[in-house]
């Protein structure tokens, strides 16, 4: 490659010219990929160093990395649902039309006529319901395995921030279709938006500080949701919030790196890296292949991580290994979504009717947790108790600074049991709430007039926060850790998370009243 | 994780492939445009000429943007306009009737008739009679058919034998004493205009409680709710208080054609212009006016006997012996003082009077009864405790003066002055 062509005064231009011309394919090849063919080491590694795509890997990973039982590819798989779900947007926005009075239409010939328009809108939705789930499973893991010590704890709240964009971006889709379904469950959401008043009205500030009705307008650009309404969110959706999210991907991911890459404990049993590819060519050594030498680009920040199990036989080429395993994230999550895609299609009801309210009108599923809350007391549940969420889960790596076993999950069994136990405890605290209010209601039932203010403060929305904080610091007294006290929280959050989006969704019925099973709602 | 990512590839593999060749290949329209070819080389077989070599297989579908509706039906029904196939079977039929010659399907489609998904191209999701099926206006079948052709026509069509009939017996039956039709009637009972673009997802009317109903009417809940409400009052809600006529079924599902086609404006559809009426004369005026809006409470030809729950005096007022109410003993001054509000409008109005015993009596009668039309008049009850009797509704709003007054003319000329 790096032979010169001298023009050889024997060899005319006109047959260099032929030369070249034949030679191009070849040529074309080589100055695309510099390194050549990827069969020695040093190949492999410029592959990734010198390609734009490919450098946010290390031009090595450590085997443990490849463990898939330790991360489950959660994170391959977020990247790569929001992969799908550009490339399948992108595709329906050539035929979708963000106007009240197209859009609908434009989806049903998006699903009849468009070609293969029915595969990308159902791939598009169920990936981005699955985007949701796999977020929500990667925050879980990095948490259980103490991913955010030693340096990672900025990772973790951009990660926060990521998810929080995700559901960002899933709202504003859901409005899209502009069917009842969307329509009602974004009446939800702006009225959320809108709760603030309640806060407000109880404490009769409203008439100087309405900052609830301000949102609601921000949001929807109107104070109803019409055409204004679509547009914004179409273009939130479309445009700003895939930047957004593709902005803070790229500081995710940098961060991953400068970090110290993808966590592992200090000492790692080789019993757990039995089964993983081997770095076949440590014992081998061989000729350098060129007299290219390196300069110092830059110092990577932290403690050197220590590498007691990190002598060159645990360390593998990026290419192929851990592409491998990316590609094999990839595909499964590529084949559940297009199984999915083929055998349920993507709900579209009638067209949005503003005078014909859905009974019961329900949120996206991923808020149908927070709908639960919010039906006790609008602020609480809508903004008061999800801030308060977002804020703990922002603080965990702040607070929780004690130098434990990354890398493990649940630190040892004593976590697992623990985790076991806050679960538990969660479960029973979720569904003791739940029968209370079902079977006797709350204040307002047993004292009318009670103030609204004494109902945002103690509603079970905030009991639950105030038992879940309560378990969390007993264990931390118990464990003296303020880990498993993080573990306690943590777990109990995501458990009665799954809980009270169960029971939203498969409980409540019109007027949001209590039904075993939605074949009992009442024919409407 | 290798055979993780071969089964993975595969399934990826498998399931596009599935989707490509339930899109190119196996579709139902493919279909049936192959078996068109197929039929149309069978015709053709004996003669020279190979038409299908000019037809390739590709969706269709009929355009109109001042409606807002694409029709997609002629991608499967691709012969309803070719006489040759009138003895084949759908969705290769021809259309019957020569309703394609006055209706070109180029302008006016298909579903504004016969309603249905026309953006659809599976037969399932077209038909969308089901509750799993979110389209409101599912495919309508004979007789309810005929309630689309008064989306553009106004005059009783020969061809909508059932909708003459139930128009028939809505303008007799007094319905609108309770019930209001375009904003004029009684108050008790809902506006009727509407009805027709009902769904099961406008969830409104509720269904029919009745499940052996459904399949009389292709399990459209509506319309079996609709049939059910006219013919069996009391079966939802229980404490409904609308009375029960007793119609045979052939005229309560007549009834249920009509009702049907009450329903609102399409976009992009005008209604043919309503030519003018022959000008009734005063007693027919009245007669229609009386059959639409008070024989149901006063009964057939103010013939009375009609309860009235609560009222101290239990039956609603008979009608048919107004004249004598109005002290008019003789029919020549029942006659004269019909001929005076002929000419004159209002019995106030006569210059000259008319020449009958005791006007001045009459003349009070008169105001007072059209007064109680105008203003209506509240029932006195016969238990305080008990509930409210219907009350005379004010018709103010709902009657034109001029067909007030004719009704009193009719109620006078029912008085038999034989006897």
């Amino acid at each position: 490659m790096n032979e010169e062509r001298k023009i050889d005064s024997a060899v005319s231009a006109l047959s260099q010219y032929f030369q070249n011309l034949k030679q191009f394919p070849q040529n074309f090849l080589a100055s695309v990929a510099r390194h050549g063919a990827l069969d020695s080491r040093r190949a492999r590694a410029q592959a990734v160093f010198s390609n734009v795509f490919l450098h946010v890997h290390s031009a090595k990973v450590h085997r443990f990395s490849l463990r898939w039982n330790y991360t489950f590819g959660l994170g391959i798989m977020c990247v790569g649902l929001f992969a799908i779900l550009i490339i399948t947007g992108l595709l329906l926005m050539i035929y979708y039309r963000p106007d009240t009075q197209h859009a609908y239409n434009s989806m049903k010939d998006l699903i009849y006529i468009v070609p293969s328009g029915r595969l990308v809108r159902n791939v598009h939705r169920w990936g981005a319901h699955l985007m949701v789930i796999a977020v929500f499973l990667h925050m879980a893991r990095v948490f259980y395995t103490s991913s955010y010590k030693k340096g990672r704890e900025f990772n973790w709240v951009i990660g926060l921030v990521l998810f929080i964009f995700t559901l960002a971006l899933s709202f504003t889709g859901y409005l899209l279709p502009w069917d009842q379904l969307a329509y009602w469950a974004t009446t939800i959401g702006a009225n959320i938006a809108a709760s603030p008043r309640e806060l407000t009205d109880a404490l009769h500030l409203t008439w100087i500080f309405d900052i609830g009705t301000l949102q609601k307008r921000l949001l929807l650009g109107a104070d109803s949701i019409g055409n204004d309404a679509l547009i914004r969110f179409y273009f939130l959706h479309s445009v700003f919030l895939p930047l957004l999210l593709t902005l803070f991907l790229m500081v995710h991911l940098w961060r991953i790196r400068k970090d110290g890459g993808l966590s592992r404990p200090d000492v790692i049993d080789s019993r757990l890296l039995e089964g993983l590819p081997e770095n076949t060519m440590a014992q081998k050594t061989f000729a350098a292949k060129s007299k290219k030498t390196y300069n110092l680009v830059a110092m990577v920040r932290g403690k050197r991580i220590s590498f007691d199990d990190d002598s060159p036989e645990n360390l593998v080429d990026t290419i192929p290994h851990a592409l491998t395993y990316e590609f094999v994230a990839f595909m499964f999550i590529l084949a559940i979504t297009i199984v999915l895609s083929y055998f349920f299609d993507a709900p579209l009801k009638e067209p949005a009717n503003p005078i014909l309210p859905e009974n019961p009108a329900k949120a996206p599923w991923y808020f149908l947790g927070l709908q639960e809350l919010v039906s006790y007391s609008a602020f609480m549940g809508g903004i008061g108790i999800p801030t308060i969420a977002i804020v703990g889960l922002a603080l965990i790596p702040y607070i929780d600074r004690t130098e434990g076993s990354v890398g493990k999950w649940f630190e040892n069994k004593s976590g697992l049991r623990l985790t076991l136990w806050s679960a538990l405890f969660a479960t029973v605290s979720c569904v003791a709430m739940l029968t209370i209010t079902v079977n006797f209601g709350w204040f307002r039932n047993w004292f009318p007039q009670i103030p609204q203010l004494v109902i945002i403060v103690v509603n079970p929305g905030t009991i639950l926060v105030l038992l879940f904080s309560i378990w969390s610091i007993f264990t931390i007294k118990i464990f003296d850790s303020i880990r498993f006290g993080a573990i306690a929280l943590f777990t109990c959050f995501f458990v009665s998370f799954i809980i009270l989006t169960y029971f939203a969704s498969i409980h409540r019925g019109p007027n949001w009243g209590f039904y075993w099973w939605p074949s009992l709602w009442p024919i409407n | 994780m290798k055979i993780l990512l071969y089964i993975s590839s595969i399934v990826v593999f498998l399931f596009t492939g599935l989707f490509y060749f339930q899109e190119n290949i196996f579709a139902e329209w493919r279909g049936h445009q192959l078996a068109y070819l197929r039929q149309l080389k069978q015709i053709n077989q004996d003669s020279e000429h190979q038409e299908e070599e000019n037809l390739s297989i590709k969706l269709q579908q009929i355009y109109l943007p001042e409606m807002n509706r694409i029709d997609r039906c002629v991608s499967c029904h691709v012969t309803i306009e070719d006489p040759r196939f009138a003895d084949k079977k759908n969705p290769l039929k021809t259309h019957p009737g020569n309703y394609l010659e006055k209706h070109d399907p180029e302008k006016f489609g298909c579903t504004i008739c016969h309603d249905g998904q026309g953006r659809a191209i599976v037969w399932d999701d077209v038909r969308a009679d089901s509750k799993e099926k979110f389209w409101e206006k599912p495919i309508i079948k004979k007789p309810f058919l005929e309630a689309n052709c008064f989306r553009c026509h106004v005059k009783p069509l020969s061809e909508t034998p059932t909708y003459n009939r139930g128009k028939y017996l809505f303008e007799t039956s007094g319905c609108l004493g309770c019930h209001k039709r375009d904003g004029r009637g009684g108050y008790l009972a809902a506006e009727l205009r509407g009805l027709g673009d009902a769904s099961v997802h406008q969830k409104y009317p509720t269904n029919s409680l009745d499940p052996k109903l459904l399949p009389k009417f292709n399990y459209n809940r509506n319309l079996a709710y609709i049939y059910e409400s006219v013919r069996f009052p009391k079966a939802q809600p229980e404490d409904s208080v609308m009375f029960d006529f007793k119609f045979s079924h052939d005229d309560a599902l007549a009834l249920t054609v009509y009702l049907k086609s009450l329903s609102i404006k399409q976009p992009g559809i005008e209604k043919l212009p309503q030519e003018p009426e022959k000008p009734l004369t005063l007693l027919a005026r009245g007669k229609k006016t009386f059959q639409l809006f008070c024989s149901a409470c006063h009964g057939e030809n103010g013939k009375g006997g009609v309860k009235n729950r609560n009222y101290q005096k239990d039956v609603m007022p008979t009608l048919n012996l107004i004249a004598e109410k109005m002290f008019l003993y003789e029919k020549e001054d029942a006659d004269a003082v019909i001929e005076a509000i002929n000419e004159f409008g209002d019995l106030n109005l006569t210059d000259p009077e008319p020449d009958i015993p005791g006007f001045n009596r009459v003349l009070a009668q008169f105001t007072a009864v059209r007064d109680i039309i105008l203003n209506g008049n509240s029932a006195a009850k016969k238990d305080p405790e008990g509930p409210a009797p219907f009350n005379m509704p004010s018709w103010r709003k709902s009657i034109p003066r001029k067909d007030v007054t004719s009704t009193i003319a009719f109620m006078i000329s029912l008085y038999d002055f034989e006897e």
